[in-house]
């Protein structure tokens, strides 16, 4: 685990944030999703992210894990620069996701998903990641002539891999065993041991979704973004997946940034909760001050919902 | 005159690779998947002309009886690809809407494979002549002067076009077209019977493209049963230059496609040293189908084109 | 049903038990066992041996496609242009009628020249495409194959034009030249085999599952931290650099190359075989080709005219002498129909490929 670079401990004895989110604003032709938004993520916490349907949440894990490029804004994970970075960049620098629809390799095996996850931490020691490579980048041609002098560098690489992979020496057998072995170990972190060689689109809905997880934790993150892993699941199911998350924080050290509808599940398992609404962050606060905070309580009352009223509270759709 | 000629040249190439191109917009707007087959569609289409007008006399048909042999030529062109576009859709298509995207691709180069090859097979691989049927000679002014057949097939082709524009923007067919092809799943919840629209969009599409096989078939007579893959490929080239999904920029992707495979061709022959036979023309069409892509994926019209995975 | 399986059955448990005792891929070794004594059997005459030699640079040429269209997904229409390649790249070096160059190349030196050359092409190819998915990829490398074929045309002073390049050497070394057609049967069945090995492995790699992650889900597979760029290059360098070599083979078989063997015709060849036979499978391709390019030729035997004239007893056994050739000079359009028939019926392909089933260590029971 790279947890090396955890916590930084500045003057005032504040730790330096894992995820910290400045000025982040992200526009679609038009249309504001996400407005100055500004966010910190404490390592080691469980961190909470609500608001009503289109409030700019699932955006706010794109425009982190890299799959937009922010408009404006500055996104820093423990000091690092991520905004910018190419999307495999950002998961190798520690920042993994699920997705609200599941999206697995549904014709893969188990095993080979979570395989997949741990990519870029197979034979990591063959120098094959520098850290000058991994530069904030703004421009797309410039970036393309940044990444020239690494030509040499990536054919060698290139030729190295296939070679590797045909002649299979030793040391790359050894990180594969190693690599099955972890991903076997992580499968059966989240109970899906025994389903290896299951392909992953026979998998029933709530082990896909666990599956999710497993992969997530296979690229070894240190935050991990995910987005409702309750949904759809009936309370016995949310209640095992909650337990998870938390298990995923206290063993693997996992900083967790979450987005969830059911607000029982928000309250019970979030220290820490910020509530977007229309794009911008209009609290931010332990559950029992969200809960009392006159802006979110009318944001949901917009929607006639109360904040963690209802056993299973979904917000529901603003018109 | 002959920079003159060419433009002629280029217009009356470019009309035909617009109708066809159409069809591919019309299709890839409602379903995002490029009709592999719709060259085969307009070949066909070149086929039905054909026999219509050897079963009405051949080269004999001259006088009024030309005006009804031409008209009937081209309908029965258009119901014969329209009929083939929905046995095609049927057959190839619907039920792969769902299915990971290279399942409909694959397909749709199958069935281009196979109509290809039976046409092949049907006409012994010897090429049909269309009878010439229509008057030879030239309208102009002065130095300028475009032969009859040019002038009739730029001409009908832009009747077509407008009767397209009147029909997608005036009818309820037509609204539900852009309904469908905007947001599949509200349409249907709108009452849009989506099944139906699409069906109708692949007949639209198919007719353009069966009329145009006759205009080319009276332009140039030989017509074979690869005749419809070059011009496919182009006309495709040709709404992706025009932004695919967008209509009007078929339509001048068409027009744009045909001037630079003849004028552009003449153009880079001026230069020094340079000298591009005939053959040239597929190169400048694939290379400004590689350039459009990589440097303006939304087409010089960029309508905006949803980036799905 | 049932019956009919049992001794398949039992045949994969015995090959299965005798893998585990001796860790050799016993199975394939099997196989390849078999396929090289082809050329001993009393009936395979030499018009077989030749139908198997092209059978075999298909399934070369299959197993390099396989690797760009069945792993990573990328739908690549103009595979021909590697192909014509490696076999230009040969014929260039090494034909006396080359206008450009006289170098005499040997042909297994000119194997690693290729193999580079093919990957260089590839990646080419791969940096143009790279931004583009699914349909618009198909038509930009249909257009691809179309290019290269225009260019062997009217590039004369490198390629000869229509008339080609000929008297290319055969392949020699030191003294000793490959010449009849059992030889070159091996050679191919070899190739064939080390190829077909070194695919399986590259797939059971990490850069295999990298393939298949792109396939399944470009963007998620980017968010795992698989680069997608490296990877897509790699697999056309892959699929190009064994296509080049099917090209070498080809230059060096018939010793004559000239631009109407490489027009689209080849790569729908490549492409059916691989999407019929199976996307991502290894026997898929060797059975595709068999079917697709063995069966149409084996049909223009004057004793399978005979033999289709039995099945068919109401048609006069006069008419019947050009059955076969009939039947094969359709092949399109039953490539066509199966190529729409796989894709609605049996996505996977005729012969799909097993999935690699992990072996876990032992101490996971254990520790549970």
């Amino acid at each position: 685990m790279t947890l090396a670079t955890v916590a930084a401990t500045t003057a005032d004895g504040e730790a330096t944030p894992r995820l910290a989110v400045r000025g982040l604003t992200m526009r679609f032709e038009g249309l504001v999703a996400l407005d100055d938004v500004e966010l910190d993520v404490a390592p080691g916490a469980i961190h909470g992210l609500i608001g009503p349907n289109g409030a700019g949440k699932t955006t706010l894990f794109n425009v982190v894990s890299g799959y937009y490029r922010p408009t404006a804004g500055m996104i820093t994970l423990d000091d690092q620069r991520i905004d910018g970075l190419y999307r495999h960049e950002i998961a190798e620098s520690g920042v993994s996701r699920t997705f609200q629809n599941i999206r697995l390799f549904s014709a893969m095996t188990v095993l080979e998903n979570v395989l997949v996850g741990h990519h870029a931490r197979i034979g990591a020691r063959s120098g094959e990641r520098r850290a000058d490579a991994r530069r904030h980048r703004t421009n797309r041609v410039l970036s393309a002539i940044q990444l020239l002098p690494g030509v040499p560098a990536a054919l060698t690489h290139g030729v190295l891999e296939v070679a590797g992979a045909i002649i299979r020496p030793p040391a790359v057998r050894a990180a594969e065993s190693e690599a099955v072995a972890r991903c076997a170990e992580l499968l059966r972190f989240v109970g899906l041991s025994g389903r290896e060689n299951v392909l992953a689109r026979n998998l029933p809905y709530g082990d896909q979704r666990r599956l999710e997880l497993a992969r997530a934790l296979a690229t070894e993150p240190r935050l991990l973004l995910l987005d409702e892993p309750t949904a759809g699941m009936n309370p016995a199911e949310s209640a095992a997946v909650v337990q998870l998350v938390r298990r995923m924080r206290d063993e693997l050290g996992v900083t967790v940034l979450l987005i969830e509808h059911a607000m029982s599940v928000v309250m019970g398992v979030c220290e820490r909760i910020t509530v977007l609404d229309y794009g911008r962050k209009i609290a931010e606060g332990a559950p029992r001050e969200i809960q009392r905070d006159a802006a979110v309580i009318e944001a949901y009352l917009g929607s006639g919902t109360p904040v963690g009223g209802e056993e299973d509270g979904h917000a529901a759709p603003r018109a | 005159m002959f920079w003159f000629d060419q433009f002629v040249n280029g217009l009356t190439v470019g009309s035909v690779y617009a109708l066809i191109a159409l069809g591919y917009t019309l299709v890839y707007g409602i379903l995002q998947m490029i009709n592999f087959a719709h060259g085969e569609i307009f070949m066909i289409g070149a086929f039905a002309g054909w026999a219509v007008l050897l079963l009405l006399g051949g080269s004999a048909i001259a006088g009024p009886m030309l005006i009804v042999a031409l008209l009937a030529a081209m309908i029965a062109a258009a119901l014969a690809s329209s009929f083939s576009a929905v046995v095609i859709e049927r057959v190839a298509y619907r039920r792969l809407r769902n299915a990971p995207r290279l399942a409909p691709l694959i397909s749709a180069i199958g069935v281009s494979i196979a109509l290809q090859n039976v046409a092949l097979k049907l006409t012994g691989g010897r090429d049909r002549v269309y009878p010439r049927v229509f008057p030879t000679g030239e309208v102009g002014l002065g130095d300028f002067s475009v032969g009859y057949i040019q002038a009739f097939l730029i001409g009908s082709s832009v009747v077509m076009m407008v009767g397209l524009i009147v029909f997608i923007q005036r009818t309820r067919t037509g609204r539900a077209m852009r309904a469908v092809s905007e947001d599949r799943a509200t349409a249907s919840l709108m009452g849009v019977d989506v099944d139906r629209t699409i069906v109708t969009t692949f007949i639209v599409g198919a007719a353009l493209a069966g009329v145009a096989g006759v205009l080319q078939g009276l332009w140039i007579p030989n017509i074979r049963g690869t005749m419809g893959f070059l011009p496919g490929i182009k006309a495709f080239t040709a709404a992706v230059v025009g932004g695919i999904g967008s209509v009007p920029g078929a339509m001048a992707g068409g027009y744009f496609l045909g001037l630079s495979e003849t004028v552009g061709r003449e153009l880079l022959n001026e230069l020094p040293g340079v000298s591009l036979p005939n053959e040239w023309r597929d190169v400048i069409a694939f290379s400004l189908l590689v350039i459009v892509l990589i440097v303006r994926p939304t087409g010089i019209f960029g309508e905006r084109v949803s980036k799905r995975a | 049903m049932e019956r009919t399986r049992a001794p398949f059955a039992a045949l994969r448990e015995a090959l299965h038990a005798a893998e585990e005792r001796t860790r050799l891929p016993v199975a394939r070794l099997l196989l390849l066992v078999l396929l090289l004594s082809v050329p001993l059997w009393p009936m395979v005459d030499s018009r077989w041996l030749r139908i198997l030699v092209l059978v075999g640079i298909f399934v070369v040429l299959g197993l390099g496609l396989n690797i760009v269209v069945g792993y990573a997904g990328l739908l690549d229409l103009g595979f021909v242009a590697f192909f014509a390649t490696g076999a230009y790249t040969y014929a260039i070096l090494a034909s006396p009628a080359s206008p450009a160059l006289q170098a005499d190349l040997n042909w297994w030196l000119a194997i690693p020249v290729v193999l580079a050359l093919g990957a260089a092409v590839g990646v080419m190819l791969g940096l143009f495409v790279l931004p583009l998915r699914g349909d618009y990829l198909a038509i930009v490398t249909l257009g691809f194959g179309e290019i290269i074929r225009i260019l062997l045309l009217n590039v004369r002073g490198l390629t000869n034009g229509a008339q080609g390049l000929f008297n290319i050497p055969r392949p020699e070394l030191g003294g000793w030249v490959l010449r009849s057609l059992d030889q070159w049967y091996w050679l191919l069945v070899l190739s064939a085999f080390l190829i077909a090995t070194a695919v399986g492995r590259m797939r059971a790699s990490r850069m295999g599952r990298a393939w298949e992650a792109i396939r399944e889900d470009e963007d998620v597979a980017a968010g795992m931290g698989v680069n997608t760029v490296k990877y897509k290059l790699m697999a056309f360098a892959m699929g190009a650099s064994i296509g080049s070599f099917g090209g070498l083979v080809f230059a060096g078989f018939f010793q004559f190359v000239n631009p109407s063997s490489f027009t689209l015709a080849v790569s729908i060849n490549v492409l059916s075989i691989v999407v019929i036979g199976g996307m991502g499978s290894t026997p898929g391709v060797l059975f595709g080709a068999l079917i697709l390019i063995g069966l149409p030729e084996v049909m223009q035997f004057s004793e399978t005219e005979r033999l289709l004239s039995v099945i068919n007893p109401a048609v006069p056994f006069a008419d019947t002498t050009d059955w076969g050739r009939q039947v094969a000079s359709a092949r399109f359009i039953v490539f066509g129909v199966l190529l729409v028939a796989v894709m609605a019926l049996r996505p996977e392909g005729l012969f799909p490929a097993r999935r690699p089933q992990a072996r876990l260590p032992e101490r996971h029971e254990s520790t549970a």
